[in-house]
C-alpha cells in the first residue's frame, strides 16, 4: 500500500511540477509595456505608421488607379479596377477598399499619440546624445498628426464624411462610431495640418541625424492646400461659397511664398520626376522597396517579362499639345482631321507625350523597338496585347531586366507632392476665387496664368505661355488640360473628375488603330472610340463595404449605393 | 498427446476439489482461432477453482479437471478469450468476435464486455491492398472512417481521414497514433500493422482529452508469438498505368478555337490567320507551326513498383519476437528523364523499413516491450516539384512551341516561357533523404504482493525524423521563333528565332527539409479484478507528451491524468466512467487545462435469460456513451496576448536606410479556450448464427467554442486585425452501419459484407455577420457547404440577354451562363447564390462492400468503395476554364461548348478574357461527385498444405491483383477523388507471392 502511495504522489507532483511545462511559448513579439517604455520600439511604432502612406504602383488589381478613368486602360479584364468601368462596382463588389486600411493607419496614429506622447525614456538621461533624441522623438507626434490627416484626406476623398476617430476605440466604440460630415472632417484635417506645419521642420538636417523622408512642414502645408482645393470644388461646394476658392488660393500661396526658403522652386527635366527622393521640386514621396514588380505589370508584351498592364489611352495622348514649327511651341491641340498632323502624330508634340507614354515604333527597355501596330510583337491581336495603341512610360524603369541570366529591382519612389501641382492648384483656385485668370493683389501677388506659365516653362518643356488675355471659362479648360498632362499617372485624373463633376465626358475612350504596310513599312494611324464604360453620378463618392454598414447599423450609405 | 499440467496447480485443485466433494473427471478438448488452425499455449482455466488451469498443445488439444456443466475459460496468447461451458470434448473456436478490442490507452476489451464504439481493420484486410503506403489500404475497411485519396503520387502523405464526417469548421483530422503514440502512419508498411482500431466515441476518446474530437485511428503493430518460429517472404509487383489522362486540343483545333474566342469577345481580327491555321493542320512548318501533345510527351503510360518483404515471427514463454524487414521501391511515370544523360530526374522512390518488436518476460510477474522501427527512405524528381511541371503540362497549348527546334533549342515563347518537357529533362534534380525512428519501451509490474489484481506499468518513448534536400538545379535556353507567310501562303518570309536565357552549369545545394522529434512518457496503476459477478478494471494513469518541431511555434507540450473504471456485473450489464485532465501549452497559462467526463454503459441482451437459450443469437448488445472531448487547436500562438511585433518596412535619409516598423498584432482573443465536443452514441452489436456481425450505431454530437474569426462582427473602423474567439457552433449526427456475413461450407469459404455510413453537420454559428437572406448563409448549412449561383442555361441572343435580369458580374453576349435571380429585384449579383450541392471536403455518405470466395485454396477477393452526397467544383484551368490567361483548352471542353448551333452546350462559349460571370462557383461547374470504385479485386491460389507438407515451405499464395480497376462516376472523364491540375491517379496491376517457412 505504501508503494501505492509513493507512486500516486509521485504522480501529482508530477503533474504540478510541471507547470512551466505547459506555460512553455516560444514567441518573440512584445507586450505593450515592453513596447512603449523603450526608445527604440516606441520610435518605431511611429516610424511603421509612414508605411500605412500608399503609392499607386499597380494598387488595383494590379492596374494604376488610372486604368478607373480617361487616362488609362488596363490590358487583362480580370483586373478588379475593370470594375469601376464596367457597372459591376457596388457596395458587395467593392474595388479599391482602402475603409479598413486607412483606419489602420489611424489606429496606429491614435495609439501612438496616447502612449507614446510624453514618454521620457528616464533610463537614456545620462547618455550624450539624450537631447538629440528626445528632439526626434518630440517631433514624431507631429509627424503622426499629419500621418492622421493625410488617412484622413484618403478617405474623405473616397467616401466623403466618414468616422471622425481621434483615440483608440474599443471594439464596441468601433461597432456604433457615427459618420461626420465632408467639412468636418476636411476642417480637421486643416487644423491637423496647421498644428503640425507649427511645429515640423523645414528640413531633416543633422540635428534630426538627416532623416529626410519624414514629414515636414511643407507637406502639412501641400496637404492643406489640396484639402482645401478639394473643399472648394463643385462636387463639395455646392451651392457655391467663393470663399473656399479664396482659402483654398491661399493655403498654395503659403508654399508658393516660401518656395526658395524650401528650395522647391527649381524645375528639372520632366523624365527625372519619377522614382527620385533627390528631385528638388519634391515636397513629399512614398519611398518604395526595391522591386521590378511594376515594370513585369507594365513592360509590353512581347518583352522579356512584361506583362502589359496600364496603358495610356488616345483621351490622354490627344492632350498633350503640338508644336507647329522650329523650336516654338504655339498650344494648338492635336487634330485628327488634320491629316498632315495624323501622318505622323506623334512628332512635334509637347515632350512631356514622349516621356510619359510608350509610343509605337520607339525604342524602349532592352533597347527592343516596340511594336504596337496590328500583328507586331506587341500589338494586337495578340493576347495581352494594348488595345489603346500605347504603353505606359512613366514610372516604368526601363533599366529593370527580366532576362533569365538575373532579374534586377531598382528603387521606386511614388510622389505624393510636388511643386508643379501647388502651383496648379493656386491656378485653379485663383481663377476661380476672383473669375479673372489675371487677377493679383497684394496678398495674391501671383496671377492664376503666371502660376500655369511657370509649370509650362519648366526645364525642357517650354512651351509657349499662355496669353493674360484668356477668360475664365478657356483658362478652367487650359488648367485642367495641364494637370492632366504635368500630373498625369500621379494619380489626379481620376479624382479630379470626381471633384469637377465631369464623369460622364469621360467614358468615352479613344484608341489608336496601326497598320504596317508590310512592303514600305509605312504606318497608318487612326483613332476609334468605344464607349462601353458605364458612368453613374453616385460614382462620385466610393460606396461603404456593405459588411461594414452591417457590422455598424450606425454607418449611413452613400447616395445610390444603397 | 503431450499433456503439460502445471503439477502444483493440479495438486492445489485436487486438494481444493476434494474438499468439496465434487467428482472431478478429466474432460479434453482443442483449440481453434477464426481460420481453424490450432492455438498454441492457450491457457484453459476453471472458473470455479483459479488454480485449476492448463495451456494447449501444438495440436491446441488439453485435458483439463472440470466438472461437466461448469464454466471453464480459455485464453489464447494473443488475449483473446472466451467462456464455455464444459462438456466430454470441447472444441472451442476462438474467433474474432472474442478477441481483445484496443479502446485507446493501453485499455483493451472484449466485444462482449466494451461499451465503446470502435472499429477494427486487420491485418488480413490491410493485406489485401498492394497499396506502398499503409494509408492507401484503408479505403472502405473501417466502419465510421473516411478515407479518400487526394492525388496519385501514392507514397506522399496524401489520404485525407475523417471519422464521423466534418465535426469542426477546421482540422478535422483525426489523430493517428502507432502503439499508442501520434506517429505518421505513413512511416509503417502494411507488413508491420496487427490491427488499425477507429476509435469513435466518447467512450474512448473522452480519454484523449484535448485531442480526442476529431477520433483517434489506433495502429498497433505485430507483436511476437508463442510456437515455432515463422518465416514469411513475400513479394509483390506492380504494373502502374496513369487513369484519366486528360486530352487537350490539338494545334489546329486549339488556333480556330482561339479565334472563336476573340470573335466572341468582339475581337474581329483572328489571332491566326488562313495560312497559319493550315500550317498548323499540315504540320508543314513545325519550327513555326508545331503540333505537340504534351501529355503525351510528359507521362508514359507505364510505372512500376516492388515490394520486398521478409517477417519472422515467434518465441517461447519468456521471449517473444517479431521483426520485418521491408524494401520498397516505385518509379513514376516522367518520360522525358533521359535526355540529359548525366542524371534522371524520374519520380523515385524507394524504402527500407526495418522493425523488431520484443515482447521479456524476465520475471513471472515482470514484462518488458521494446518496439523499434528504423525507416529510411529516398526519393528523386525532377529540378521543379510536381506542380509547376504539371501546370505547365495543362496550360501549354499544343500550338505553343516545338519540343525542341531543328536547331535542338528547346521551344519557348513570350506567352508560354516555360517548357514542360525541358522542367523535366533540363533543370536539374532534387533527392530527398529521410530518416526516420520510432523507439519505444515498456515495463510492466504485476503487484499482486501488494494486493492482488495491481499492477503498474511505465513506459517512454522517442521518435525522431529528419529529411533533408539535394539538388541539383540548372537552366535551360530557349528559341522562340516567329514568321510570317507570304501572300501565296506557301512559304515563310521573315523566319526570326531568338534565344533566350541561358544553358547554365549545374548549381549544387543541399539543405534541411524538416526534421521532428517526439518524446512521450507513460505511466498507469492499474485495478483488475473479477469477483463472482462483479468484474472490475480501473486506475489512474498519467501521460506525458513534447513534441519538437522544426522553427518557431512548433514544440507543443501536453500533459494528461486519467481516471477510470469499467465495472462489469453478471457478464450482462457494463458501465465505464472516465475522467480526464489534460493540460497544453497551447493555450493561456492559468486556463489550459480542460477536464473531459464521459460515461458509457453496455447491455448484454444476449446473455438475459429470455434470450440466452436462442441458438441463433451468439450476442446481441446495446451501447450508450456520452462524454466531452475537447480539441486545443489554435490558428497560431498567443492567441490570447496582445502583442506588438514586426511592422512594414520605411525609408528615411538620402541613403534611403531602411528602417523596420513596429506594430500591434491582432487583437487578442479575450477567454480563448479549447473547442468541446459533447457526443453521444447509441450501438448495437451481434453475432448471428455464429456467421453474420452487425453493428450499426447512430450518434449526436455538438461541438461548441469552435475558434471562428470576429472579421464578420468587427467594423474596420476599429483599425485592428480582429481577433479570433471561441464561438463556432456545429451540429454533426449521423448513423453507421456494418454487416459481415462469414461461413464455410466443406472446402468453400465465403465472406460478404457491407458497410455504410451517413453523417451530416450544421453550422450554428460562425460569427458570419449579417447577410441579407438566408439562403445565402452558410450558418444553418453543413460545413463548408458549397455556394454559388444557379445557371438556368445559357443566354440564347441579345434579345433574350435584354428579356432576363441584368447580370451585373460582367458584361454577358450570347452563350454565357444565365442565373437565376433568387431574390427576384431584377438583377444578377452577389446576393444571388445559393447552396449548390454538398461540400468538397468530406462526403456525407461513404460505403464500401466486400466480397471473398473460396474453394480449395483458390479464392477471389473485391473490394468496392464509394461515396455519395459529395460534389466537385470543377474549375481546373485549361481542363474546364480554357483559354483565359493564355491557358489551354481540353477537347472535352471544345466538343461541348456553346456555339449558336449549340444551344443545349455543357459549357459556355469560348472566350480569351477572365470572365467573372461564367467562370465563378456556379452551377454548371458544381457536380456531383458520387462514386464506386473497385478498390481492390484479387484472384489467389493458396497451395494445400498437404503438397507443402513434403517441402520446406509451410505455406505459399500466389496472386494477381488490381488496384482501382475502375470507378463508376459521374465526372467520368477526370477522377472524382483528384480531379485538379495533378500528377495523375493510377491503377495497377499486381503479381505478388507469399511463401512462409
Amino acid at each position: 500500500m505504501k508503494t501505492k502511495i509513493l507512486f500516486l504522489s509521485c504522480l501529482t507532483l508530477m503533474f504540478f511540477s510541471c507547470s512551466d511545462f505547459l506555460s512553455y511559448d516560444e514567441t518573440s513579439s512584445y507586450t505593450e509595456d515592453q513596447v512603449f517604455s523603450v526608445y527604440s520600439r516606441s520610435t518605431q511604432m511611429a516610424n511603421n505608421i509612414y508605411a500605412y502612406m500608399r503609392s499607386d504602383f499597380g494598387s488595383v488589381g494590379n492596374a494604376m488607379r488610372a486604368a478607373g478613368c480617361d487616362e488609362a486602360e488596363y490590358v487583362w479584364s480580370s483586373s478588379s479596377v475593370q470594375n469601376f468601368n464596367n457597372g459591376s462596382w457596388s457596395q458587395i463588389n467593392t474595388v479599391d477598399d482602402v475603409w479598413a486600411s486607412n483606419y489602420k493607419g489611424i489606429r496606429a496614429a491614435n495609439l501612438f499619440l496616447e502612449k507614446g506622447v510624453g514618454q521620457t525614456f528616464d533610463d537614456n538621461k545620462y547618455q550624450s546624445s539624450y537631447d538629440k533624441a528626445m528632439l526626434k522623438y518630440n517631433n514624431l507626434q507631429y509627424e503622426v498628426r499629419f500621418l492622421r490627416a493625410y488617412f484622413y484626406f484618403e478617405l474623405l476623398k473616397r467616401y466623403g464624411g466618414v468616422p471622425l476617430v481621434t483615440k483608440v476605440l474599443t471594439e464596441d466604440e468601433a461597432n456604433t462610431v457615427t459618420r461626420d460630415t465632408y467639412d468636418n472632417v476636411s476642417q480637421f484635417i486643416v487644423n491637423e495640418c496647421d498644428t503640425a506645419a507649427k511645429y515640423l521642420p523645414k528640413f531633416y538636417d543633422v540635428s534630426y541625424d538627416l532623416e529626410t523622408g519624414r514629414a515636414t512642414r511643407m507637406v502639412a502645408l501641400a496637404l492643406k492646400a489640396r484639402v482645401l482645393l478639394y473643399g472648394a470644388s463643385k462636387l463639395h461646394n455646392n451651392p457655391v461659397v467663393t470663399q473656399k476658392w479664396v482659402d483654398a488660393a491661399r493655403a498654395a500661396k503659403a508654399l508658393i511664398d516660401s518656395a526658395s526658403v524650401y528650395k522647391i522652386n527649381t524645375f528639372v527635366s520632366y523624365d527625372k520626376i519619377p522614382n527620385n527622393i533627390a528631385l528638388p521640386e519634391l515636397i513629399y514621396a512614398r519611398r518604395e522597396a526595391n522591386s521590378g514588380t511594376f515594370e513585369s505589370l507594365n513592360y509590353p508584351i512581347g518583352f522579356v517579362g512584361g506583362n502589359s498592364g496600364t496603358c495610356p489611352t488616345q483621351n490622354l495622348v490627344d492632350a498633350y499639345e503640338v508644336k507647329k514649327t522650329g523650336n516654338v511651341l504655339d498650344g494648338t491641340a492635336f487634330d485628327w482631321s488634320n491629316p498632315a498632323l495624323t501622318a505622323n502624330p506623334y512628332a512635334n508634340r509637347d515632350p512631356r507625350l514622349a516621356l510619359t507614354v510608350v509610343l509605337n515604333n520607339t525604342t524602349w527597355a532592352d533597347n527592343q523597338v516596340v511594336q504596337t501596330w496590328e500583328g507586331g510583337i506587341s500589338g494586337l491581336p495578340k493576347s495581352g496585347a494594348t488595345k489603346t495603341g500605347y504603353y505606359l512610360k512613366k514610372y516604368v524603369d526601363k533599366t529593370i531586366s527580366f532576362q533569365p541570366s538575373g532579374t534586377t529591382a531598382t528603387r521606386h519612389v511614388w510622389v505624393v507632392f510636388r511643386y508643379a501641382e501647388v502651383l496648379l492648384n493656386y491656378a485653379e483656385a485663383m481663377n476661380e476665387a476672383f473669375s479673372s485668370p489675371t487677377y493679383k493683389d497684394a496678398t495674391f501677388t501671383l496671377s492664376a496664368v503666371e502660376a500655369i506659365n511657370l509649370v509650362r516653362k519648366r526645364s525642357g518643356v517650354s512651351l509657349i505661355a499662355i496669353p493674360t488675355t484668356i477668360n475664365t471659362a478657356d483658362f478652367r479648360t487650359k488648367v485642367r488640360n495641364e494637370r492632366m498632362v504635368e500630373l498625369a499617372f500621379e494619380d489626379h485624373r481620376f479624382w479630379d473628375i470626381r471633384r469637377w463633376m465631369i464623369g460622364p465626358q469621360t467614358v468615352a475612350i479613344k484608341r489608336t488603330k496601326i497598320l504596317k504596310d508590310p512592303t514600305t513599312g509605312v504606318f497608318t494611324y487612326s483613332t476609334y472610340t468605344t464607349t462601353d464604360r458605364i458612368w453613374d453620378d453616385k460614382m462620385y463618392y466610393y460606396p461603404i463595404p456593405l459588411a461594414e454598414i452591417y457590422k455598424n447599423r450606425n454607418l449611413t450609405q452613400n447616395p445610390g449605393w444603397e | 498427446m503431450k499433456i503439460r499440467y502445471y503439477l502444483i496447480l493440479l495438486i492445489f485443485a485436487l486438494t481444493f476439489c476434494l474438499q468439496n466433494s465434487v467428482i472431478a473427471q478429466n474432460i479434453s478438448g482443442k483449440v481453434l482461432d477464426m481460420n481453424g488452425k490450432p492455438v498454441f499455449g492457450a491457457i484453459v482455466s476453471s472458473q470455479h477453482n483459479q488454480f485449476i488451469k492448463v495451456e494447449t498443445d501444438e495440436q491446441g488439444k488439453f485435458e483439463i479437471l472440470v466438472p461437466i456443466g461448469e464454466k471453464m475459460d480459455i485464453t489464447t496468447p494473443d488475449k483473446a478469450k472466451r467462456t464455455v461451458v464444459a462438456k466430454q470434448y470441447n472444441e472451442v473456436k476462438i474467433d474474432r468476435l472474442y478477441s481483445l478490442i484496443e479502446e485507446g490507452n493501453t485499455l483493451s476489451h472484449s466485444k462482449f464486455e466494451t461499451t465503446a464504439a470502435t472499429s477494427t481493420i486487420y491485418s488480413e484486410d490491410i493485406m489485401k491492398s498492394s497499396a506502398i503506403n499503409a494509408q492507401n489500404a484503408l479505403y472502405g475497411r473501417g466502419l465510421g472512417l473516411t478515407a479518400l485519396q487526394n492525388d496519385g503520387m501514392e507514397y506522399d502523405n496524401n489520404t485525407d481521414f475523417n471519422i464521423r464526417g466534418l465535426g469542426s469548421l477546421q482540422g478535422n483530422n483525426p489523430m493517428v497514433l502507432v502503439d499508442g503514440y501520434e506517429r505518421p502512419l505513413s512511416s509503417l508498411v502494411k507488413e508491420e500493422i496487427e490491427t488499425i482500431t477507429v476509435l469513435k466515441d466518447a467512450a474512448s476518446l473522452a480519454m484523449y482529452g484535448l485531442r480526442g474530437s476529431n477520433g483517434v485511428i489506433l495502429v498497433t503493430t505485430k507483436q511476437g508469438i508463442i510456437g515455432k518460429t515463422q518465416i514469411e517472404f513475400s513479394y509483390d509487383h506492380a504494373f502502374i498505368k496513369p487513369l484519366h489522362k486528360p486530352q487537350f486540343a490539338d494545334a489546329y483545333t486549339y488556333a480556330k478555337s482561339v479565334n472563336e474566342a476573340l470573335l466572341n469577345d468582339g475581337i474581329t481580327t483572328p489571332r491566326y490567320n488562313a495560312n497559319q491555321l493550315a500550317a498548323f493542320q499540315s504540320g508543314k512548318f513545325p519550327d513555326y507551326y508545331p503540333n505537340v501533345n504534351w501529355m503525351d510527351q510528359v507521362l508514359k503510360d507505364n510505372a512500376s513498383s516492388n515490394v520486398y518483404n521478409i517477417s519472422i515471427r515467434g518465441g517461447s514463454n519468456k521471449v517473444r519476437y517479431f521483426t520485418v524487414m521491408n524494401l520498397t521501391g516505385n518509379d513514376g511515370l516522367m518520360k522525358p528523364t533521359n535526355i540529359v544523360p548525366a542524371y534522371s530526374s524520374q519520380f523515385k522512390y524507394s524504402r527500407l523499413n526495418i522493425r523488431t518488436n520484443l515482447d521479456i518476460q524476465f520475471t513471472p510477474t515482470t514484462n518488458m516491450k521494446v518496439k523499434l522501427l528504423g525507416s529510411l527512405t529516398e526519393s528523386n524528381r525532377p529540378g521543379n516539384v510536381i506542380s509547376p511541371i504539371m501546370t505547365a503540362m495543362y496550360n501549354t497549348p499544343a500550338a505553343a512551341f516545338p519540343i525542341k527546334t531543328s536547331t535542338g533549342e528547346w521551344g519557348g515563347s513570350d506567352t508560354w516561357t516555360v517548357n514542360p518537357v525541358a522542367m523535366i529533362a533540363a533543370q536539374g534534380y532534387g533527392k530527398s533523404d529521410s530518416r526516420t525512428l520510432f523507439a519505444d519501451w515498456t515495463i510492466n509490474q504485476d503487484l499482486s504482493i501488494i494486493t492482488k489484481g495491481l499492477s503498474a506499468q511505465a513506459s517512454i518513448a522517442f521518435d525522431n525524423y529528419a529529411d533533408y534536400w539535394e539538388s541539383m538545379s540548372q537552366t535551360y535556353r530557349y528559341s522562340k521563333n516567329s514568321s510570317q507567310f507570304n501572300t501565296a501562303g506557301d512559304s515563310l518570309v521573315n523566319p526570326a528565332s531568338t534565344i533566350v536565357g541561358s544553358n547554365s552549369n549545374p548549381v549544387y545545394s543541399s539543405s534541411l527539409g524538416n526534421q521532428w522529434q517526439h518524446f512521450n512518457a507513460f505511466a498507469k496503476i492499474d485495478y483488475t479484478r473479477t469477483w463472482s459477478d462483479v468484474s472490475l478494471n480501473s486506475g489512474l494513469m498519467f501521460f506525458h507528451d513534447q513534441y519538437v518541431g522544426n522553427g518557431q511555434f512548433t514544440t507543443t507540450n501536453r500533459q494528461r491524468i486519467n481516471g477510470y473504471a469499467h465495472v462489469g456485473l453478471f457478464e450482462k450489464y457494463f458501465l465505464d466512467v472516465s475522467l480526464t485532465g489534460n493540460g497544453t501549452n497551447k493555450l493561456q497559462p492559468g486556463h489550459n487545462i480542460g477536464i473531459f467526463p464521459a460515461v458509457s454503459s453496455a447491455w448484454v441482451l444476449s446473455k438475459e435469460d429470455f434470450l440466452k437459450n436462442v441458438k441463433a443469437i451468439d450476442l446481441l448488445k446495446l451501447r450508450v456513451s456520452y462524454g466531452v472531448v475537447g480539441n486545443d487547436y489554435t490558428s497560431s500562438a498567443d492567441l490570447y496576448k496582445q502583442t506588438y511585433g514586426s511592422g512594414s518596412t520605411y525609408y528615411f535619409t538620402d541613403n534611403y536606410t531602411s528602417v523596420t516598423g513596429m506594430t500591434e498584432l491582432g487583437l487578442a482573443t479575450s477567454g480563448l479556450t479549447y473547442e468541446k465536443s459533447q457526443k453521444t452514441n447509441i450501438g448495437l452489436d451481434g453475432r448471428f448464427w455464429d456467421a453474420l456481425d452487425l453493428t450499426a450505431e447512430a450518434y449526436y454530437e455538438k461541438r461548441t467554442d469552435i475558434l471562428v474569426s470576429t472579421t464578420g462582427a468587427l467594423s474596420g473602423v476599429m483599425g485592428a486585425t480582429p481577433s479570433m474567439s471561441n464561438d463556432g457552433i456545429v451540429e454533426n449526427k449521423g448513423i453507421e452501419i456494418g454487416l459481415n456475413f462469414n461461413q464455410t461450407i466443406g472446402d468453400f469459404k465465403y465472406n460478404v459484407g457491407g458497410q455504410f455510413t451517413y453523417a451530416r453537420s450544421t453550422v450554428i454559428n460562425e460569427n458570419e455577420g449579417f447577410v441579407q437572406y438566408d439562403y445565402l448563409k452558410q450558418t444553418g448549412k453543413p460545413v463548408n457547404q458549397i455556394i454559388g449561383y444557379e445557371a438556368i442555361g445559357f443566354f440564347k441572343d441579345q434579345a433574350d440577354i435584354s428579356a432576363s435580369p441584368a447580370q451585373l458580374l460582367s458584361t454577358v453576349v450570347p452563350g454565357d451562363i444565365k442565373f437565376k435571380d433568387q431574390n427576384n429585384d431584377g438583377k444578377i449579383n452577389e446576393l444571388d447564390k445559393v447552396a449548390l450541392g454538398y461540400n468538397n471536403i468530406c462526403p456525407e455518405i461513404y460505403f464500401s462492400a466486400n466480397l471473398n470466395l473460396e474453394y480449395k485454396g483458390l479464392g477471389i477477393d473485391a473490394n468496392f468503395q464509394g461515396v455519395g452526397n459529395y460534389s466537385a467544383v470543377l474549375n481546373t484551368a485549361s481542363m474546364f476554364w480554357p483559354l483565359q490567361n493564355n491557358t489551354n483548352i481540353s477537347t472535352y471542353y471544345y466538343d461541348n461548348r456553346w456555339t449558336p448551333n449549340n444551344p443545349n452546350a455543357l459549357f459556355p462559349r469560348l472566350t480569351t478574357l477572365q470572365n467573372n460571370n461564367n467562370f465563378n462557383t456556379n452551377s454548371v461547374w458544381v457536380k456531383d461527385r458520387s462514386y464506386i470504385k473497385l478498390r481492390t479485386c484479387e484472384i489467389y491460389y493458396k497451395f494445400p498444405e498437404k503438397l507443402l507438407a513434403k517441402t520446406f515451405i509451410s505455406k505459399a499464395k500466389i496472386y494477381v491483383r488490381g488496384m482501382n480497376l475502375f470507378s463508376i462516376d459521374n465526372l467520368k472523364i477526370v477522377d472524382p477523388e483528384s480531379y485538379g491540375i495533378a500528377y495523375p491517379m493510377t491503377a495497377s496491376f499486381n503479381m505478388g507471392v507469399n511463401v512462409g517457412f
